[in-house]
């Protein structure tokens, strides 16, 4: 009794560092970020001198904004055909690179890598310079004799979208080449001599048995892509008009463009939900296994 | 002149702590530190502010008590702004003088984060002896009963055109648009008359802020039935968010893109969109430039585009009014202020009354291309370059962005609909947004609709 009392307060001990480093830079900056969103917290103006608690007019703003609703959808465009593209398209190179020891697994890696390890700032401009009038992609078309596309104010969102997926790709295929290479290849040979084609050792073989690193990837991918807002900020700044104006992006204005510090708060809890409820359909999942 | 002013003020105070250097031992860490914090703005290859401060601060005769600071900040306008009021909360960050566009001075002023002058003013003996200073330039920093800045320019806008494009497309060098029709029929000749010249060029879009506003849409909106009172009005001090004229004005930028007579979207709606229009005035590739007076300053020796001709090749004409009663101009400027926060505000004010000594605002204000705000007969070579005579005549008549507190908030959302016209909405969906934009903003109570 007295000693396990003793090994509690060992345990104790020792989270109490992380404990507090969790308590000071993410529990308290999270406290801060829920008050705030209750009060007229301005940047500037007569509201900047005095904070006042308002109850939930910034949430009862939120309903009515037209530009919170278009947001959100915006916000979830993005995120669903970036995870989508990201982990297909990971999954796919990944596979390809178990077999062919040269050329594609020498070449593709480590130019996939490239565009995930660079800093955020680099990929975003490089993503700019391919897009951008007088960028490669125009020069491209234009050698082949077509006309010059103006895709970052004709199609804003399909360009940060295949930018994005160009940028978070080596994630997934890394993620997916290890849970690949954990295939036992007796399975993968059992189902050969049963007869199974390509596909179907795909479909009803692998993937059946890395299902979980699908979700956990997927799951990371969604988060990852919820929040970007400096990749986005780069290269459209939410534009043209609102046409790239996702969740982070639209908190960001609001808060230091719109000098609403409150409401852009507010916004970020919105955020903060939408991240929660895929969280929780993560985990039922995984707890479903 | 100069000089020797700030002998006559008696806030020798401030300087006290200094004392220990008296010595001629070395300075040491007992100096007094001003900082000023500025945004140096992109008109000119050299940093002149620095430049001014600089040698400000060598002709001071507090200079050997006193440690100057300089806190450049590169960045947009808009972001400038904000990086400064974040700045202005903090005490250790604040510094002790700061560039404040007059817009956003209200605004600023009523969050707390400007020092009164008032106590100041009086040993200010420019400010007072009813000469030096011109006196309808200090409305801009006067709120609530107080003064919470130096006025240090002052401007007016109009439309900045390239005469050999107009005789190419057969407008004629002479040509003067005097209504919004003329001036679009006008870019429809350019644009059919002149391969590869853009007619048109205004700044635009969210990301030029207050330039996009101000330079840009109020220029077309305050030419509309409404006027003066068409963003705010005057009269029932409520912030219009629907009219015949807003819708007119958004029609009037959606026609101006739609047709094509605009340069491409990424060049108009980056935020270094002036510099692109000042390049292709020089080339002859541009047409029409609804820009402010300080243009010029892009020009002359010294600035970002300098081009010896400018002065012959350039005409500087007032913006018509929609339905050609007349033209329209906008003035503005920027100011020095102290932040409340500022431990050093007395030290700081004597800076800043040498900053406006004659020769030494001369550096600041011929390189900013700006109208100074100060008498600067002494210096006769500042009215003699090209279009300055035409600004100051347009300022008789200049129009002024509303007295508001909430003015820099609406600002932001004035240039969101200036892009969302351009772009993605039509011109009645662009007011929508504007107006539940605004109404969030100031309450529905201080709203009206025309």
């Amino acid at each position: 009794m007295n000693k396990s009392r003793k090994k509690n307060r060992q345990i104790y001990v020792f989270m109490a560092p992380a404990l507090a480093v969790m308590l000071v830079f993410f529990m308290l900056p999270v406290a801060m970020a829920i008050f705030y969103s209750f009060t007229n917290l301005a940047l500037t103006g007569s509201k900047a001198s005095n904070l006042e608690v308002i109850g939930f007019a910034n949430y009862i703003k939120i309903f009515k904004d037209p530009a919170v609703k278009d947001a959100i959808v915006k916000t979830l465009v993005f995120t669903v055909a970036c995870v989508a593209g990201q982990n297909v398209l990971g999954f796919a190179v990944a596979y390809f690179m178990q077999d062919t020891k040269t050329v594609f697994r020498r070449i593709i890696g480590p130019v996939l890598l490239a565009a995930w390890v660079m800093p955020e700032v680099v990929s975003a401009i490089c993503t700019y310079s391919v897009f951008t009038d007088k960028g490669t992609l125009n020069v491209i078309i234009q050698a082949l004799g077509f006309g010059k596309i103006s895709w970052l104010y004709k199609y804003p969102m399909l360009s940060i979208i295949l930018g994005n997926i160009w940028r978070g790709t080596a994630y997934s295929m890394m993620v997916y080449q290890a849970a690949l290479d954990n295939v036992p290849g007796e399975v993968k040979e059992a189902s050969r001599i049963d007869g199974a084609g390509r596909l179907q050792a795909i479909g009803y073989v692998e993937l059946p048995i890395i299902k979980n690193t699908i979700m956990t990837n997927a799951m990371l991918t969604t988060l990852m892509t919820l929040g970007s807002f400096g990749f986005i900020w780069i290269i459209t700044g939410g534009g043209p008009g609102n046409a790239t104006t996702t969740l982070p992006v639209l908190m960001y204005l609001k808060a230091f463009k719109n000098y609403d510090l409150g409401y852009g708060t507010a916004i970020s809890m919105v955020l903060l939900l939408i991240s929660a409820v895929f969280g929780i359909i993560y985990t039922r999942q995984s707890e479903g296994d | 002149m100069g000089g020797g002013n700030s002998g006559t003020t008696d806030n020798g105070s401030g300087t006290q702590e200094a004392a220990p250097g008296d010595s001629g031992e070395t300075a040491g860490g007992d100096k007094q530190t001003i900082t000023i914090t500025y945004h140096p703005g992109t008109v000119s290859k050299d940093d002149f502010v620095e430049k001014m401060l600089t040698q400000t601060y060598e002709n001071w005769d507090k200079k050997d008590q006193v440690e100057l600071k300089i806190n450049k900040i590169d960045a947009a306008d808009s972001d400038y702004l904000t990086k400064l009021q974040l700045l202005m909360q903090d005490a250790s960050q604040c510094g002790d003088i700061v560039f404040e566009d007059t817009f956003q001075l209200t605004s600023d002023a009523a969050a707390g984060y400007l020092a009164k002058l008032d106590d100041f003013l009086p040993d200010f003996e420019k400010w007072n002896d009813g000469s030096s200073f011109i006196e309808a330039t200090k409305a801009a920093t006067y709120y609530n009963g107080s003064y919470y800045g130096i006025p240090c320019s002052t401007d007016s806008r109009g439309l900045a055109v390239n005469k050999d494009v107009l005789e190419a497309a057969g407008l004629g060098a002479d040509w003067k648009p005097g209504s919004w029709a003329e001036l679009l029929d006008g870019c429809r000749q350019i644009k059919k008359n002149c391969a590869d010249v853009t007619p048109f060029w205004m700044t635009i879009g969210k990301a030029n802020g207050e330039g996009a506003s101000m330079n840009g849409y109020e220029m077309i909106l305050y030419g509309t039935a409404d006027g003066n009172d068409s963003l705010f009005d005057t009269k029932e001090e409520k912030w219009v968010v629907s009219s015949e004229s807003i819708k007119n004005a958004n029609q009037f930028v959606a026609t101006l893109f739609d047709e094509g007579l605009t340069g491409d979207y990424s060049e108009m709606l980056d935020t270094g969109s002036d510099g692109y229009a000042c390049d292709y005035l020089r080339q002859g590739k541009l047409g029409i430039y609804l820009t402010g007076s300080w243009f010029p300053a892009n020009f002359q020796t010294g600035g970002s585009y300098e081009w010896p001709e400018f002065g012959e090749k350039l005409a500087f004409l007032p913006m018509p009014t929609e339905a050609g009663s007349g033209s329209i101009t906008m003035s503005g400027g920027w100011a020095w202020s102290i932040p409340e926060k500022s431990a050093n505000k007395e030290i700081a004010f004597e800076f800043l009354m040498e900053m406006m000594e004659q020769e030494n605002y001369y550096i600041f204000i011929d390189a900013n291309g700006n109208l100074p705000t100060i008498d600067m007969s002494e210096f006769p070579q500042l009215f003699e370059k090209p279009f300055m005579g035409d600004a100051r005549n347009m300022l008789n008549e200049a129009l002024f962005r509303p007295k508001n507190e909430y003015y820099s908030t609406v600002s932001t959302y004035i240039a969101q609909m200036s892009e969302d016209a351009a772009t993605s909405l039509d011109a009645q969906g662009a007011m929508d947004t504007y107006k539940a934009n605004v109404t969030g903003v100031v309450g529905e109570e201080n709203t009206i609709e025309h």
